[in-house]
């Protein structure tokens, strides 16, 4: 076959593949299902791990995968694999922002690459790997978006149950504000199926939200502060009349939701989430049109944008209802707004009015795809099921659904956007493409096995090459590996939880005067780390980035040599296990130490081992370039020391107790450095800190 | 691997999306002194309140030559429009407003052109925004900002591209995209190693490229490669962030939208970024009571560019400064039931600075405001010519910029023709 001919077999296929999903753009999203479904039976991508075998203790039952046939670039004789114990390592560091514990390393250590799987489940057990899902959801779902914290609640629901304590009412608003996303933590924390965050019939409460609707005594909460402390539960009636004469609140009556409804808020997930609705608020001009959109793109991963690139010039000012009549407009609202007409029933404060008309002149009928929701002759709902409700459900049947969850679980693993689809698209990032999807077709297959669990897409995406691959054998095939491998900047937060692992301390310790919360929060501010959902579309490097880099770098050696040597046994240290305040590689006369110079190279490969996870020989050339550092840095310190250009004093000391803060007696203090060796480890620590692998995972 | 291997390859893989930002610059059209700022009027103008006036009433006739009369089209008379050189304006919202933009105007006609009758072919607001500053109705096209900051021959640019949050900024990654409201604290970041002499501290940075160099010559992996030459680039960068401190104001303005202003043009001054975007905050989204809302938001916009213009002279770059001020598209020739103005497809764009013939404006529109056919070559209606859009004005400010049918151009395909005598005349 020419290389002619196969291309043009691969852009058949690659439209076999794609119309579908435009259809099912259009309505015919029963035939994308079976595009999927094909494409799992023919293609899967070759891993390591024994998937038939269950997994001990796992919270995620392992059953039989599809049949699989490798897929050419992706064998093992192509790439090159981390181990399971570093893939384990870097997992946890991006995930927990730790290393994993001794009983999560135990399966690997029993069973190696067999035993990955039970010992990142282990990891999935953890609060750690819940907050970071939660950011990696709230990254697609910006549900951070500013508001005016203080008028959230009191203001558009009508509540305040705290009266003027402005502590309380943060609290109460700031409950509403994470009640979407602990609902995608607790779908996952209890395995339930990924879909129920657009269709539960609950939202999340803690205490204070549960006092803002009236239900606190039902739920028994034993913390009644714990901001931490969510449950789910259904909203069943509603505060109204709530009024501010003369600026003095008086509550309005609670009345329970009845007519039109199943007895309650008429929860459907993220769709009726209180605080995604305000975001997204209902005007006379968008017709909840934001909304849809934003149904589309956060939970389908289908940009309604995408539809007219380069098409539409004409104006949208002319004729008669354009959104209905003008072809120029249609096609995308054809698509778009019978989702807007499912809102209508939520007005911009996001309330609940189950009576509302489901009817607009301008508005295609409430829908999606090509299915109708039935409404009676007055354009109200027919039964108690409301038109979100209706809506969750049936997105979740497309099949677009679960492929947007593994994207965004993608995104946020390895930090870049999933290959698409596109026109003159080369032959190379075709096959990248369709390797892709083969392996998206496997763990769609595997999460439908397994409950449509979301922590088997974090699973099957951290053994598969785009987050494993180190290398590649085939120099000639590095076309086909556009995305392999995963190299992710780690957001400040996550660094700041690693370095407390790892170092014993966090940035933000406020033992360093110059370096307090507010300052952090500034580099918080400045540390462009992309969020998931830019696609991948900004650079993780920038010249504000590396300053920021070298910054931590900087003070974390200033705050840690001088921290290392207080402890005088060196097995209790962190970092500096072979070597004491005066282990230098000179003798006093100049001659050679090489006990000495043998201790400072194993305290190197001790710390490359230590903070960027690699074990290397004492020999190696990278060892011993950071021993030569280390060496420069004594000979020339200790000629500025004898010229008097330098102190001997350190410039970075310790007068405090690490840990208590008490001072220190003088004759406990690490102040001085008349052998320049403080300084020559800050110099090398800085060195090893600063390495690009101690900010990417 | 090294860089021009690994640049071969993305160009073999047409993988653009995958080009790291300093690369970029490489296989782009010269352009180093140019600076660009694109401002942003938050939600929706009214050109018909300052740029394109109109008085009298908004009167259609259908096909049965039935007259339909929408009531009045401003909030000014028809004696109260100026001309002025090329333009004609409504200096202020109505004759009792403060006359902001008629200041405006008559201080830097020689430098103003304004293009009437912009066709944004959409009436959302997010669509409205990201047409304005692309071109396209897509969410990964880059902004023009972001392409006009990749022009830059200059891969060591360390704070190319400054944006604050609105209206859109996405990079493709064409260049690295800085946090306007952080610009203050770089000065911070500038000079951190201070327990070790000069000379040990150079030492240390030197031990740390190589390391990175290293890193380049064994790794295999393409991604890994990209991540490792924008590393590298951006530890070359941050060397130059010191010079951000002569720069900086010794006193910020109190309004938040002024001081990153002066953050601008500080930036700008100091030769760290080329081109920014800068949202005005107060929105003109006047669904209800326009006229007095309105000519506040107006007042501030106008009053602001003037601060602006006034720090860029300050700072030295005003010569080297170009200007877009723009919108979502524009407001409804007529009032609404609460005399407030809606969505209207067609806006208006002005712009200042050397890539610009000052004291011209282009009509494109007609005497209701809807875009009309133009010869492009004359700027006079003609039914055979064509109406100018926001993807025609993108595509024409890229022959400012990246050239056209240069890779970078090509990168992210619009269709619209580049007609520069829109610019120039």
């Amino acid at each position: 076959m020419s290389t002619k001919t196969s291309h043009r077999r691969l852009y058949k296929k690659s439209l076999q593949l794609l119309l579908p999903l435009l259809l099912s753009a259009c309505g015919g999203h029963e035939s994308s299902n079976q595009s999927v479904q094909n494409q799992s039976s023919q293609l899967s991508i070759n891993t390591t791990t024994d998937r038939n075998t269950p997994a001990p203790n796992s919270s995620i039952t392992p059953t039989v995968a599809p049949t699989i046939t490798p897929v050419a670039f992706y064998t093992t004789e192509d790439i090159q694999l981390s181990s399971a114990e570093t893939t384990l390592r870097q997992a946890s560091i991006l995930l927990l922002g730790r290393l994993p514990t001794t009983a999560e390393n135990t399966p690997i250590v029993t069973n190696g690459d067999q035993g990955l799987d039970e010992s990142l489940n282990l990891l999935f057990k953890t609060d750690a790997f819940y907050q970071s899902l939660g950011k990696i959801y709230n990254d697609e779902l910006d549900l951070t978006l500013p508001v005016d914290d203080l008028r959230l609640v009191s203001q558009n629901l009508g509540i305040n149950w705290w009266g003027s304590d402005n502590a309380m009412r943060a609290n109460a608003n700031a409950a509403i504000r994470n009640a979407g996303i602990e609902l995608v933590k607790y779908v996952a924390k209890n395995d339930k199926p990924i879909s129920e965050i657009l269709t539960a019939d609950y939202m999340m409460v803690n205490p204070y939200s549960a006092r803002t609707f009236d239900i606190y005594n039902d739920l028994g909460f034993n913390t009644p502060d714990d901001t931490n402390n969510w449950k789910p539960a259904k909203l069943v009636k509603r505060l109204v009349g709530s009024s501010y004469p003369n600026g003095v609140y008086t509550p309005g009556t609670w009345q329970d939701f009845t007519t039109g409804t199943d007895g309650s808020f008429g929860h459907s997930g993220l769709l009726t989430d209180i605080y995604w609705l305000e975001n997204y608020p209902y005007t006379n001009t968008n017709l909840n049109r934001v909304r849809a959109r934003m149904v589309f793109k956060q939970f389908l991963d289908f940009d309604i944008l995408s539809i007219t690139t380069g098409t539409r010039i004409l104006s949208a000012n002319d004729g008669d209802n354009p959104t209905i009549n003008n072809p120029n407009c249609t096609v995308c609202h054809r698509i778009l707004d019978p989702v807007a007409s499912t809102f209508l029933q939520r007005n911009n404060q996001a309330t609940y009015n189950p009576i509302a008309s489901l009817k607009r002149l301008s508005l295609w009928p409430v829908g999606f795809g090509d299915k109708l929701f039935p409404l009676q002759p007055n354009g109200t709902q027919m039964g108690t099921q409301n038109p979100l409700q209706w809506l969750g459900k049936e997105m979740v049947q497309d099949p677009r659904f679960l492929q947007a969850q593994i994207n965004i679980v993608y995104r946020g693993l390895i930090g870049k956007d999933v290959i698409r689809l596109r026109e003159n698209m080369p032959l190379t990032e075709y096959q990248a493409f369709e390797a892709q999807q083969a392996l998206f077709a496997h763990i769609i297959a595997q999460m439908k096995a397994e409950n449509s669990n979301i922590k088997v897409a974090f699973r099957e995406l951290i053994k598969s090459p785009y987050f494993r691959a180190t290398g590649i054998n085939n120099p000639n095939n590095l076309e086909a590996h556009p995305q392999t491998g995963s190299v992710r900047l780690l957001p400040i937060g996550v660094l700041n939880r690693k370095s407390y692992d790892l170092l014993g301390v966090y940035w933000t310790d406020n033992a360093n005067p110059d370096l307090g919360n507010q300052r952090f929060l500034r580099y918080e501010q400045l540390y462009g780390v992309p969020k998931s959902s830019d696609n991948g579309n900004s650079s993780s490097a920038s010249a504000t980035n590396a300053a920021i880099q070298q910054q931590f770098a900087a003070d974390m050696s200033c705050r840690l040599v001088p921290r290392e040597f207080y402890e005088k046994n060196a097995n209790m240290r962190r970092l500096l296990k072979f070597v004491d305040i005066n282990t230098a590689p000179f003798n006093a006369d100049g001659s050679a130490n090489a006990v000495n110079a043998e201790k400072i190279q194993r305290s190197i490969q001790y710390l490359y081992n230590h903070l960027l996870g690699i074990e290397l020989p004492l020999n190696h050339a990278d060892i011993q370039k950071a021993y030569q550092l280390w060496v420069s840095t004594w000979q020339k310190g200790n000629a500025e020391l004898a010229s008097g250009a330098a102190a001997s004093t350190s410039p970075c000391q310790l007068t405090n107790k690490p840990i208590t803060k008490e001072a220190l007696l003088a004759t406990e203090r690490i102040m001085d450095d008349k052998n320049y060796v403080l300084r020559s480890w800050m110099v090398v620590l800085d060195y090893l800190l600063s390495d690009p692998r101690f900010f990417y995972q | 691997m090294q860089r021009r291997q690994l640049l071969q390859l993305m160009g073999l893989s047409s993988l653009t999306s995958l080009c790291p930002p300093a690369w970029s610059a490489i296989s782009s059209k010269a352009n180093s002194d140019k600076l660009w700022l694109v401002m942003y009027a938050n939600n929706g103008w009214d050109p018909v309140s300052f740029c394109n006036p109109r008085s009298g009433d908004y009167v259609t006739t259908n096909s049965q030559g039935v007259s339909n009369s929408r009531g009045r089209m401003s909030g000014y008379p028809d004696t109260f429009i100026q001309k002025l050189g090329a333009f004609e304006y409504a200096p202020g919202l109505t004759p009792t407003a403060d006359p902001a933009f008629g200041r405006f105007i008559e201080k830097y006609q020689q430098s103003l052109l304004i293009i009437n009758g912009v066709e944004m072919g959409t009436n959302g607001h997010q669509e409205g925004r990201v047409k304005a500053v692309s071109g396209i109705l897509s969410s990964v096209y880059p902004c023009f900002a972001a392409y006009a900051a990749a022009a830059t021959p200059d891969a060591q640019i360390p704070l190319p591209f400054l944006a604050s949050g609105e209206p859109y900024n996405n990079t493709g990654n064409l260049t690295a995209r800085i946090a306007l409201e952080g610009v203050q604290y770089v000065n911070e970041l500038a000079n951190t190693r201070q327990f070790v002499s000069e000379g040990i501290a150079a030492e240390l940075e030197k031990a740390e490229l190589d390391n990175i160099q290293q890193q380049l010559t064994d790794g295999t992996l393409p991604r890994l490669q990209q991540e490792l030459h924008a590393f590298n680039d951006a530890q070359l960068n941050r060397r130059q962030l010191k010079s951000l401190k002569a720069k900086l104001p010794t006193t910020y303005n109190a309004d938040g939208i002024l001081a990153r202003m002066q953050d601008i043009c500080a930036s700008m001054a100091a030769g760290l970024t080329v081109s920014a975007q800068l949202a005005i905050g107060r929105s003109f989204d006047t669904h209800a009571n326009h006229d007095a809302a309105h000519a506040n938001s107006l007042n501030y916009f106008f009053n602001s560019m003037d601060f602006l213009i006034q720090e860029a002279e300050r700072q030295g770059i005003r010569e080297r400064l170009n200007i877009i001020m723009l919108s979502d598209f524009g407001r409804t020739p007529y009032y609404n039931g609460n005399n407030g103005k809606d969505h209207w497809s067609t806006g208006s764009m002005l712009f200042m600075g050397p890539d610009f013939t000052g004291n011209r404006m282009i009509q494109g529109s007609d005497a209701l405001v809807r875009s009309q056919k133009l010869n492009m070559q004359t700027f006079l209606p003609d039914d055979k010519g064509q109406v100018i859009t926001a993807e025609m004005i993108n595509r024409t400010l890229r022959t400012l910029t990246v050239g056209i049918d240069s890779s970078l151009d090509q990168r992210f395909v619009i269709s619209a023709p580049a007609v520069p005598a829109l610019f120039t005349g």
